[in-house]
């Protein structure tokens, strides 16, 4: 999966996902990390953490600790300690457009995704240490899930930049900076979209931000 | 508590496998009687949290010996010295099956169980009477 590549995890690293379940990018960020050093794999719901817990052990992972905590307020308990964090985080799923059963939402489900991303996102960044790396990720391709997400954290967290990534061979589109008469940080062209066509994968939106120290 | 814990669980380790530590990886228990195996980094980060669960479960201490879970037989596998029945692709399609095989009358107790044409380590079983009791969990046989 392409998010944990832009987080380019490290063994020795401590890193959070918080929206962990059911664990396909944990699993991902353990082998990158040679199963050295720590994570924590926090998600909300008790079903979702029975296949996360389930996926670690079939996959021998033995540097993550599951939590269960609400994620915009684990930052009550964990603030500034993580080298790195994964907010991939709960969307419409917009963007499986090659899935066998397409993708229904609805524009009210859209708008209340938006303010729950919009809380995760800045309780990840509350989360990580100055210098460190987040990694904000969704399956949708629509822009109030995904950019308008991203500058609201950039109004209001001024540490907050958007870092260039690129992934050798993989085909990206730049972000958007405007979309249905609002404009967006002018930064959000550095973020990442993928579409179904580039890579013959699903759609996803990926952008890699630094806390700045 | 934890420390003596872990030495008794390494102690029985070497007496049944002949394995030595593994480098950066603690055992906790969890519950009465079974093991988890954690890594070191994890668990020095492990003080103020609530945690589910962290690392995974490796073992279940049973009265006559240590039973490795799978993923515990592929830790301690590649350096057990003893006790490790090599099987061929056809014994190791029925272990994944959850039938019991035949083996080696001279093995008793706990023993880990390896595949050898393919070189993994398919979890543990118990030795008795030239029969390997098979423990594969049901979750993940083949059917």
């Amino acid at each position: 999966m392409v998010p944990p590549l832009f987080l380019e995890p490290e063994p020795g690293d401590y890193i959070l996902d918080l929206c962990a379940a059911p664990g396909s990018k944990t699993t991902q960020i353990a082998q990158l990390m040679k199963n050295e050093g720590a994570i924590i794999a926090n998600d909300v719901s008790i079903k979702r953490i029975s296949s996360l817990g389930f996926n670690l052990q079939l996959c021998g992972v033995v540097n993550t600790a599951i939590t269960m905590f609400d994620g915009r307020k684990l930052p009550l308990v964990l603030k500034d300690q993580f080298d790195k964090v994964l907010v991939d985080a709960p969307c419409s799923s917009s963007g499986h457009l090659l899935s066998k059963s397409p993708p229904s939402f609805t524009e009210r489900r859209i708008k209340s995704l938006h303010f729950l991303q919009r809380d995760l996102l800045l309780a990840g960044f509350k989360m990580l240490k100055p210098k460190g790396i987040l990694v904000y990720s969704t399956c949708s391709i629509h822009p109030l899930e995904n950019e308008a997400v991203i500058d609201h954290l950039l109004s209001k967290e001024n540490k907050a930049c958007i870092e260039d990534f690129e992934i050798k061979g993989l085909r990206t589109h730049l972000g958007l900076t405007e979309f249905e008469k609002k404009t967006f940080h002018s930064n959000l062209r550095r973020s990442v979209r993928i579409y179904p066509h580039d890579n013959c994968t699903d759609s996803f939106f990926i952008a890699r931000i630094r806390k700045e120290g | 508590m934890d420390k003596q814990f872990e030495d008794y669980i390494w102690h029985q380790l070497q007496a049944q496998f002949d394995v030595q530590r593994i480098n950066g990886v603690r055992l906790l228990p969890s519950g009465k009687k079974r093991v988890r195996a954690v890594s070191e980094a994890l668990l020095s980060k492990l003080s103020d949290k609530s945690t589910v669960s962290a690392g995974i479960y490796f073992a279940t201490l049973m009265p006559d010996g240590i039973r490795l879970s799978v993923e515990g037989a592929q830790m301690v596998g590649e350096k057990a010295k003893k006790n490790v029945v090599e099987i061929d692709s056809d014994l190791a399609e029925k272990w994944l099956r959850g039938e019991n095989i035949p083996i080696q009358p001279t093995f008793k107790g706990y023993v880990i169980v390896k595949d050898k044409s393919r070189n993994d380590f398919l979890g543990c079983g118990l030795a008795k009477r030239g029969t390997l009791i098979n423990f594969f969990p049901k979750a993940r046989r083949i059917t």
